[in-house]
């Protein structure tokens, strides 16, 4: 086994306090996944192209395989186990609606991406959405309802 | 049409929720209690002998509990796909014959161990000429195995009816046509994965992604020498995608994983990585086609022949693709005077499976490019040549069934409507304008696809399937199939049928698969789009007698425990035909050969609408895979070795590329098919897609593209022959 | 799952001591900025130094501002900074742009300007903006500071001139003090979000029509990105109406014919033909900017 030194760092994950302790090797996948138990974020490709692993940090998407949990100390993390209370999100109710969920891998990616989005542009335009998407990978959809869901308009009722 | 309650209207996918908020688990999330993680030792040369293993280093360390070789693999059959398929793949092998056969295999604490351990275990190769294309193959120089003389994956298959040399001797036109496709990978986002728990002896318990559980069953039990009831295929909690990626068995996944956990004593996950996942499972068959048609002035098709050749890689499908393109070839065009003769040959590359749409990709780029140059030289629009030639209802299929139903004009109609089709828009002859260097143009096309719902005379287990209806305790029903749930949906359209039998609120049923110990017995599973149809049936047979047990008893309350079984066997000798019409438009630039594909119509005939978010979910999914096929995909080698098996450089297309795309659901109910009269759509929607691009492409630039993918460069080379043939205007 | 081979992670706090630590390890060290591109090859084992230094905890080095006649973006600014900067499109506007064309949200909120100068790729999309613009990077080590043109600074694919000892903490473009300038900017990729199998960069300065000032940068499928200079001079001077494009090919091929990198999928005929195309088109919408 490796016998590089441990780091220990607090960083906030869905709103609470978080003391993680991962080797210098670990990415913020393994850490969410394997040390916090958040499983939502998914390992698809490793390498930041299929964004099954997507977060938010400090409300910006990231592919989370592709940082090192050790240097986020202090940072804001956000996964999609965060983004539903006790009802679900706007997006994740758009994503039902619109049909926008097949096999479902990817989804939870899908859906923390555009809480990112959304959170700076509300209501996004089709090319918007589609050229956000960049860093997400669909083989179910053809993103042909992720992005209908991206595009939703506001439900006041839901909207956060 | 009957007004219908539940089925036809939108309702939000049963395990939706889960997956939205990320509580939905995958074979990826799956811990099992004393759980090792496995990983598999692979070639590196595209053929070897393994003259010696040396495993000692690997299970001297801490953590390493098994290793198994090729020895392991003693008194164990070589597996073999289709009853006429040659047994040629051992689980293990000494005699590699592709960059990635599985060698030998670890068995470790974590994932991070078992891949250290592969890197310490010694195998010693001797490196043998490989054969890296079919006409290498086709020279017999070199047998790949044994079991295949000339290298053939199974018996040529060729059929013959009339005399079409006679009428090419006599007809007006003749086309003599030669194209190719390429091996597309399914770039599934969950890579593979499976677990095996070998217990107490006797017993294999196995999660994985999975097409089918009772067929995918039966076949691991005879490749690691259990009998069928010893093996339980457990579905996953959810799955992330196939595209039929797994309709067999996948020898270096299942069964090697069931022989480490026999030899460690303990369950084993086997994890693939993406790029074994893609470079070491299966693709979908390389081919190259000659189509040779004679047609007369008139339009009407009068002979036909097509000759072959599928590129089965080192243990593929082979011959049962081929029987698949044939029937799409000799049903989709009327014609008495036909030929056909395709060879599928081994050759030391990742072995060819099936994927979404088999054999009916390769054979329709064909022929529906050719059909497209057939009008464009008669001066006919496409869709009328189409319209005069195709098959309808009232003719019969391979193995002799009458069609009931194929809603050919309505899917002509309803995708030209759709799309404002009115012909190409740079004819032949007329005064095309003339592209400079640096333009973009634009272009039409529509191409027909044909595929099939159900497996009914493709393989030698007969079609049909079995399930139970119940009332639980909470005065709910319960809906047991024998169906994996892969994500397509089907478990929601399961319910909307059961729903709609009963007369009562979807979000009272629920649909349930057990693992093959305890479940209905479906043979077939999700394969070939023949759950809405064969499963569907069932469902609803066994949903219409609980409905009548409850109305005889004369309340739900009375009818709880008791278990009502349904079933359907079709009286068909041939699965359901299914049809389509695509059209598109697309954008080349002439300064980069780049085409992008600006609208996409794809309308389908579906028989019946039932869940129809999930209905339009597949064709658009559809169109994404075809659009890939047609544009951007390709799995490449260099000498044997792959060198894009990963999601850098292996292309799927991305949501910017994607063009805005309107599903057309065509209902023309078949009177015999799946509920209410519905059909398949997952596969069918394949076919016309890769012709439809590549004839708008043609639209648009003047010269036709015979080889897949339409990639950027071969675009730009095309544009390029055509402005020196008929174009003043050079560049430089 | 974690990198297959194990390394130390140092998170210093400033440049001097970044520097003392590339200064004591040496060969065995690499700095980590945004991570986007280092990330990847250490978690695939393609990458395997000893301590990993880590710019996270850095202070000073994510400046972005201009003034002073340059522009100065500091180590740690983001390629999503840079995208966003709405101010910067007077003067910069050829670099918002190829900003805006990094890859994905994902990478560019955490990836560096100066990082992906470091990595020199020869596809990379600020690179070939960079170099349209005078641009130079300042480099660090312990008691040495220097600075070197940034066309001087890449030398080969994945190659520059940083020394052992030495990190980037900088890059500084120059304000033009003339007015005038356009840009064009294409990409050809065979995906949305791809590092570009081809890419031009080209910013003009016009007066009635003529060229005044031509910058033109290739890069994508050659060993690395460089500006066409021999173009550049083809094209001062010249009144640029439309058509003119068909007099570039040669000049374009010369200047990229020994530093091509054909590839399987992009092969060399593929590159002679189009990149001629790709210059001349992307001339074209540089002039078509200008006001007549």
């Amino acid at each position: 086994m490796t016998d590089v030194a441990l780091h220990s760092l607090e960083m906030t994950v869905n709103g609470e306090q978080q003391n993680v302790i991962c080797s210098p090797g670990e990415t913020l996948l393994d850490v969410l996944r394997d040390r916090l138990g958040l499983t939502g974020a998914k390992f698809g490709c490793g390498i930041g192209y299929c964004g099954a692993c997507t977060v938010l940090i400090d409300g910006e998407v990231a592919h989370a395989c592709c940082l090192l949990a050790a240097t986020l100390s202090a940072r804001n993390i956000t996964t999609v186990e965060g983004l539903a209370g006790d009802e679900l999100n706007e997006v994740q109710e758009s994503f039902l609606d619109c049909g926008a969920v097949q096999c479902g891998y990817c989804t939870p990616g899908f859906v923390v991406s555009i809480r990112g989005l959304r959170n700076s542009v509300p209501e996004p335009t089709e090319v918007q959405a589609r050229a956000f998407l960049n860093g997400n990978i669909c083989r179910c959809t053809g993103f042909a309802a992720i992005v209908r869901a991206a595009c939703a308009p506001i439900n006041p009722e839901l909207a956060e | 049409m009957t007004e219908l309650r539940a089925v036809g209207h939108p309702h939000r996918r049963v395990d939706g929720e889960d997956k939205v908020t990320g509580r939905a688990d995958y074979l990826s999330d799956m811990v099992l209690d004393s759980m090792l993680y496995g990983a598999a030792v692979r070639s590196p040369y595209p053929r070897a002998l393994v003259r010696s293993i040396d495993t000692t280093e690997a299970l001297a360390m801490d953590g390493v509990h098994a290793v198994v070789t090729p020895e392991s693999t003693e008194g164990l059959p070589s597996l073999r796909i289709f009853a006429d398929s040659p047994p040629v793949q051992r689980i293990i092998t000494a005699n590699p014959n592709f960059v990635g056969d599985v060698v030998a295999a670890v068995a470790a604490d974590t994932l991070e161990l078992a891949r250290k351990a592969v890197l310490r275990i010694d195998v010693d190769y001797e490196v043998l000429p490989p054969i890296l294309s079919v006409e290498h193959a086709a020279t017999g120089e070199i047998q790949l195995h044994d079991a295949a003389p000339e290298n053939r994956a199974g018996p040529v298959i060729a059929i013959e009816r009339g005399d079409p040399e006679a009428q090419l001797a006599t007809c007006d036109h003749v086309f003599r046509d030669s194209y190719t496709t390429q091996r597309q990978a399914a770039q599934t986002i969950e890579s593979l994965v499976c677990i095996c728990d070998w217990i107490d002896g006797p017993e294999l318990k196995v999660w994985t992604h999975l097409d089918s559980m009772f067929h995918f069953r039966d076949a691991l039990a005879e490749a690691v020498g259990l009998d069928p009831e010893r093996v339980i295929i457990q579905p996953p909690p959810n799955l992330g995608a196939t595209f039929g990626l797994k309709n067999s068995l996948i020898a270096g996944l299942e069964p090697l994983a069931a022989l480490l956990s026999r030899e460690a004593g303990r369950p084993v996950k086997l994890v693939l990585s993406p790029d074994e996942s893609m470079s070491a499972t299966v693709t979908r068959h390389p081919a190259t086609i000659e189509l040779v048609t004679g047609v007369n002035a008139d339009g009407k098709i009068v002979a036909r022949t097509a000759d072959l050749v599928l590129d089965s890689g080192a243990y593929g499908w082979g011959y049962v693709v081929a029987l698949s393109m044939l029937g799409k070839w000799a049903t989709l065009y009327r014609c008495d005077d036909i030929r056909f003769t395709a060879t599928s040959l081994y050759t030391n590359h990742v072995p060819g499976g099936a994927y979404r749409s088999v054999g009916t990709a390769q054979i329709h780029f064909a022929m529906e490019s050719q059909i497209d140059e057939v009008a464009r030289s008669l001066n006919l629009d496409p869709v009328e040549l189409h319209r005069q030639n195709l098959v309808r209802a009232g003719d019969r299929l391979s193995m002799g069934t009458e069609i009931r139903s194929l809603g050919v004009d309505e899917c002509l109609d309803q995708g030209a409507a759709a799309f404002g089709w009115e012909g190409p828009r740079h004819p032949d002859g007329a005064a095309a304008p003339i592209a400079r260097p640096l333009d973009v143009t634009r272009g039409v096309g529509m191409a027909v696809g044909m595929h099939h719902s159900g497996l009914t005379g493709l393989i030698p287990h007969p079609e049909g399937a079995t399930c139970t209806a119940e009332v639980t305790n909470d005065l709910n029903f319960l809906i047991r199939v024998g169906v994996v749930e892969k994500g397509q949906g089907s478990s929601t359209t399961l319910t909307l049928v059961a729903a709609e039998e009963l007369g009562v609120d979807p979000g009272r049923v629920a649909v349930l698969n057990t693992g093959t110990a305890t479940a209905p017995l479906d043979y077939n599973g999700a394969e070939a789009s023949r759950t809405t149809y064969i499963v569907g049936r069932a469902v609803a047979d066994a949903a219409r007698r609980l409905g009548e047990a409850i109305e005889k008893a004369g309340s739900v309350a009375a009818v709880v425990g008791e278990v009502v079984e349904g079933n359907f066997v079709p009286d068909d000798k041939d699965p359901l035909p299914v049809i389509g019409a695509h059209f598109c438009e697309v954008e080349v630039d002439h300064v980069t050969g780049v085409v992008r594909v600006l609208r996409y119509i794809a309308a389908q005939d579906v028989g019946r609408v039932i869940n129809v978010l999930g209905c339009r979910g597949q064709i658009e999914g559809g169109v994404h895979h075809g659009l890939g096929y047609a544009l951007c995909e390709e799995l490449l080698f260099d000498e044997g070795q792959p060198i894009n098996s990963n999601f850098m450089g292996y292309k799927v297309l991305m949501a910017a590329d994607m063009p805005e795309i309107e599903a057309v659901l065509v209902e023309v109910p078949d009177p015999d098919g799946g509920p209410y009269g519905a059909k398949g759509v997952g596969t069918p929607v394949i076919p016309a897609i890769a012709p439809a691009v590549a004839n708008a492409i043609r639209d648009a630039i003047g010269a036709r593209l015979h080889h897949l993918p339409m990639s950027p460069p071969k675009v730009l080379a095309a544009i390029v022959s055509n402005e020196q043939a008929g174009s003043p205007q050079l560049l430089g | 799952m974690p990198a297959v081979h194990p390394f130390t992670l140092e998170r210093p706090r400033s440049a001097e001591a970044v520097v003392q630590l590339l200064a004591e390890h040496g060969d065995e060290a690499r700095v980590l900025a945004g991570g986007q591109s280092l990330t990847p090859l250490l978690t695939l084992g393609f990458s395997s130094p000893e301590v990993l230094v880590s710019l996270d905890q850095c202070s000073g080095l994510d400046t972005l501002e201009q003034a002073n006649g340059q522009l100065h973006i500091g180590a740690m600014v983001t390629t999503a900074r840079l995208e966003h900067a709405a101010e910067l499109r007077v003067h910069f506007a050829l670099l918002v742009e190829a900003a805006s064309q990094v890859g994905s949200p994902h990478v560019r909120n955490f990836g560096t300007v100066v990082g992906n100068v470091c990595h020199a790729d020869p596809r990379s999309d600020v690179i070939v903006a960079l170099l349209c613009h005078d641009t130079v990077i300042q480099l660090k080590a312990t008691g040495v500071d220097r600075r070197i043109a940034l066309e001087d600074f890449i030398d080969g694919p994945n190659s520059t001139k940083i020394e052992p000892g030495e990190m980037a903490v900088a890059v500084d473009v120059a304000v033009e003090a003339n007015a005038g300038w356009t840009f064009g900017y294409r990409k050809v990729v065979k995906r949305a979000g791809d590092p570009a199998m081809a890419i031009c960069a080209v910013r003009l300065r016009c007066e009635n029509n003529y060229i005044n000032d031509a910058r033109v940068v290739v890069g994508g499928a050659v060993s690395l990105a460089r500006r066409l200079t021999a173009l550049e001079s083809s094209l001062t001077g010249v009144h640029f109406a439309a058509g003119a494009e068909t007099t570039l090919a040669a000049d374009v091929l010369a200047g990229v014919e020994s530093h091509l990198m054909p590839e399987r999928t992009a092969p060399i005929e593929y590159l002679h033909t189009m990149l001629p195309r790709l210059v001349a088109a992307t001339v074209g919408d540089a002039a078509g900017k200008v006001a007549s």
